[in-house]
């Protein structure tokens, strides 16, 4: 299997989780630090930064081994294995509700009469396409060039609507909030600057391993500030009361960008290129989960589970049935599946691996 | 009918294996029966002469070649005249055959080989040697006198340039590789020789640069092309599709060029070329995507403006694939999206268009198609034809009929142009044909179809990677010193005076 450079690793960051966060998180997060969600992005992106720490850390201490692959070293073979477990469950149900989520959100704006199905196969066909014909270099490819693309429209919509921003709607800085609530409203980005745990995996695959460190923390760093930059914005436009009232709010940030009375609704543009980017995310939770899925059962050949895991995540996509299930998936995520598989396993890994690590050498 | 058939196939089979059978055995002493054996061989063939020479009245010498292939004269004075009017030459006591003889003596500046076999023998005469045999004698002397036709060395037509040489390949082989070695006058260009072809024996040569040139990528090739199976080779492009990584991908994975500095400038890069006989068209071995975007004269032009052209033609190339079925899109799923203004003057030219929008473009899409094919086959006396047929009925006409919306002549002529601009003709091909499907799914989806669309694009350039160059490179895999080299065309280092001599000159 070819490599990934230093740079596919940056841009597959910034690719998969800026699309989440300024997609989904930032209304939640004016929901609850108002005005200032802008230092709770920023907390936010310090806690991300330290969880992502963690979690490439742990792998580079077994380098050129996934996550099923040195948890069975470390545990045992059933211990190791059963650990692995939560971790496929959130990959693949992480996948499922992401394509239902994404897909939801696109037929009102884009396609109102095509049944939600369909989007979610044709998604669904391109992220196998990616996956199966290219794998993990693939991917890393594929963010390289639609990285580079996300952040220069965001940057674009940053310059077109700097006419638009009143300073005052950032007034008073922390007075009303303190640091609970700013801490609190850091809480889901902060989980999603750490990533869905995918650099288990991936850092395995990297060209120099020693480099895996510095390169994620640039690419959580190019998220944070490219976070950061449009909360500032859409806060500097809207105002905290109105923001948190609209539920996708950098989407209708980009809506009031407005060029000579001429191009506007600039919104569709942007969901457009929404679609490359999350295309890319989805896709690599779909190879996270198949080869995991294929280390856990000695599967030779990796590809030979997606024969099975992109119909399990379509079939668990459609099963969704409302919104509400998708507010308690999300629920769940927070407070049960991140803490074990974010914190805890990483947490026990890690001590596990640094312990048998001094064992070895005072042996030695 | 059948039956025949199924008899006939036998025969040939039969013949085919006698004749193999026959040509790998060795030539006898005797030389009638040498005559009687490759008079068989050349049976019915009016081109192939035989001369007896007679030397002090009996059979001596046999001369074999094909007619007008060689040069008459040199046979003339260096083998007839001596043989007859001098005889054998006498008292060179080294001189003990005939073949020794011609080596030494009669061609000695010629490049000749002894041969014995009746295979190879036949393969030379058929490429232009003249042979030579002798009586008493089990081998036969070929002199290479080939003396072949051939066209004039001309601009490529194809592949017009503002500057830089006016030189393109011609049909013959040899030629093709002088005008290479006098670009690359190193030894290190080096030109392997191969035959592909169980009929056609189509001479093919390798060319690379030793020590420049990238070894997987010629590794790659050497087993690729010597896996050919094949009867005859008439075109390059019989090469290309049987060493090309994938036939199900519309962008082609090597360059293919008329123009000897273009080859260079490929081996230059580390590239391999593939020559062959009787085409004036050569591979450059591998093609990346940006590469299919770039003219061989970008580099000899002034960087500012070659950098200008590369953003306008990457911009044309981009608006060429994506014009009609974003049009579709919008004017379909999206008209909010376009400015008012705009939407209302298009609506209001669409009003009496009786067709949707997607048929519209689908039809003129087609049409415009068929006019470039058209363009291309008509004799030159009747070409203006078809730029009167398409201008006035379907431009003119079918508008003002009310048949077709006057936006939609505008969208499908622009789209259609543009993909004119792009320098590698072949690589235009690629995106005429993804405007299709592009069509299609904006036609179903508009813009999420469209987005659709683009990525399965994207990833089908990602994944490919003919001779395991990466398409995309220099931008997927990234590589950052030579991303300089695709949008742009960085100038390069400015030649510095240095030395006692100029140091004077400088300011």
């Amino acid at each position: 299997m070819r490599k990934l450079s230093g740079s596919q690793i940056v841009w597959m960051i910034v690719t998969t989780e800026i699309v989440a966060i300024i997609g989904i998180n930032i209304t939640p997060a004016i929901l609850i630090s108002k005005q200032d969600t802008w230092i709770s992005m920023l907390v936010a992106g310090g806690i991300g930064a330290a969880l992502t720490f963690l979690v490439v850390h742990l792998s580079m201490l077994h380098p050129n081994q996934t996550l099923t692959q040195f948890s069975q070293a470390l545990l045992g073979k059933w211990l190791g294995r059963l650990i692995v477990l939560p971790y496929l469950i959130a990959w693949y149900t992480l996948s499922a509700y992401l394509l239902r989520s994404f897909s939801g959100f696109l037929k009102p704006l884009l396609i109102d009469r095509t049944p939600l199905w369909i989007i979610m196969l044709l998604l669904l066909g391109l992220m196998v396409y990616l996956t199966y014909s290219a794998g993990i270099t693939g991917i890393g490819r594929y963010c390289e060039i639609v990285g580079p693309i996300i952040i220069f429209v965001l940057i674009v919509s940053f310059i077109l609507n700097a006419g638009n921003t009143d300073w005052h709607h950032l007034l008073p800085v922390y007075a009303d909030t303190g640091w609970v609530t700013i801490l609190r409203g850091s809480l889901r980005p902060a989980l999603w600057f750490a990533g869905p745990f995918t650099l288990l995996v991936v850092v395995a695959f990297m060209q120099n391993p020693q480099k895996a460190l510095s390169k994620s923390m640039l690419g959580v760093g190019i998220t944070v500030v490219m976070v950061f930059t449009a909360t500032l914005m859409v806060l500097l436009v809207f105002g905290p009361n109105l923001a948190a009232k609209i539920r996708f709010s950098y989407f209708m940030y980009v809506r009031t960008i407005d060029i000579l009375n001429f191009i506007q609704n600039m919104d569709i543009f942007i969901v457009f290129v929404w679609i490359f980017a999350v295309t890319a995310q989805l896709s690599l939770f779909l190879f996270v989960a198949s080869y995991e899925t294929a280390q856990l059962f000695n599967v030779k050949n990796w590809r030979n589970i997606i024969w099975f895991s992109p119909p399990a995540i379509l079939i668990m996509a459609i099963l969704i049935p409302n919104e509400t299930v998708l507010a308690i998936y999300d629920q769940f995520w927070v407070s049960v599946i991140f803490p074990v598989c974010g914190i805890g396993i990483p947490l026990l890994l890690w001590i596990v691996s640094v312990v048998k690590k001094k064992a070895s050498e005072s042996k030695v | 009918m059948k039956r025949f058939g199924k008899s006939h196939l036998k025969n040939k089979l039969e013949t085919d294996r006698q004749s193999t059978e026959n040509s790998s055995s060795n030539i006898s002493k005797n030389i009638a029966e040498n005559e009687q054996f490759l008079k068989n061989m050349f049976h019915n063939c009016s081109d192939i002469i035989f001369r007896e020479i007679m030397i002090h009245g009996e059979t001596k010498l046999l001369l074999i070649h094909v007619d007008g292939m060689i040069n008459t004269d040199i046979i003339t004075s260096n083998v007839l005249k001596p043989l007859m009017y001098d005889g054998l030459p006498q008292g060179l006591g080294t001189i003990d055959s005939i073949a020794q003889m011609c080596e030494e003596e009669l061609f000695s500046v010629l490049p000749i080989k002894k041969l014995s076999n009746y295979g190879d023998i036949v393969d030379h005469i058929l490429k232009g040697n003249a042979a030579i045999l002798a009586d008493g004698e089990n081998t036969a002397v070929l002199a290479d006198v080939s003396k072949l036709e051939h066209r004039a060395i001309e601009e490529p037509f194809n592949e017009a340039s503002i500057r830089g040489s006016r030189e393109g390949f011609i049909e013959l082989l040899r030629m093709n590789t002088i005008m290479l070695r006098r670009i690359l006058a190193t030894p290190k260009l080096k030109f392997e020789s191969l035959k592909i072809g169980n009929v056609t024996q189509t001479d093919v040569v390798i060319a690379y640069i030793e020590g420049t040139v990238s070894m997987p990528i010629l590794n790659e090739v050497r087993k690729r092309i010597n896996r050919i199976q094949i009867d005859a080779i008439l075109d390059s492009g019989y090469i290309e599709e049987s060493i090309e990584e994938t036939h199900l991908s519309p962008f082609p994975q090597m360059l293919v060029t008329e123009r000897p500095d273009v080859v260079a400038a490929g081996l230059l890069h580390g590239k391999v070329a593939i020559l062959c006989n009787g085409t004036g068209c050569a591979l450059v071995v591998p093609l990346t995507f940006w590469e299919g975007l770039q003219a061989h004269d970008d580099y000899y032009e002034r960087f500012l403006f070659v950098s200008l052209i590369r953003w306008v033609r990457s911009l044309f190339a981009f608006f060429s694939v994506l014009f009609p079925s974003v049009y579709i899109a919008l004017t379909n799923f999206h008209p909010n999206l376009v400015p008012q203004e705009l939407m209302m003057t298009i609506a209001m030219l669409r009003e009496r268009a009786p067709l949707p929008t997607v048929i519209e473009v689908f039809m003129m899409e087609l049409i415009f198609e068929g006019l470039r094919e058209a363009g291309i086959r008509l004799p030159k006396q009747i070409g203006p034809l078809v730029s009167i047929v398409g201008a006035l009925v379907i431009g003119e006409a079918a508008v003002s009929a009310g048949i077709i919306s006057a936006p939609i002549v505008i969208v499908v002529s622009a789209a259609g142009i543009s993909s004119f601009i792009i320098p590698r003709f072949r690589f235009g091909y690629a995106l005429r044909i993804l405007r299709f499907p592009l069509l299609i799914l904006s036609g179903l989806f508009g813009l999420f179809g469209l987005a659709i669309g683009i990525i399965a694009i994207l990833i089908h350039l990602i994944q490919l990677s003919p001779f395991g160059t990466p398409y995309l490179t220099p931008v997927a895999p990234q590589n950052t010193r030579r991303l300089k080299d695709v949008l742009m065309r960085w100038p390069r280092k400015r030649a510095i005076y240095t030395g006692p001599d100029n140091e004077a000159d400088q300011p």
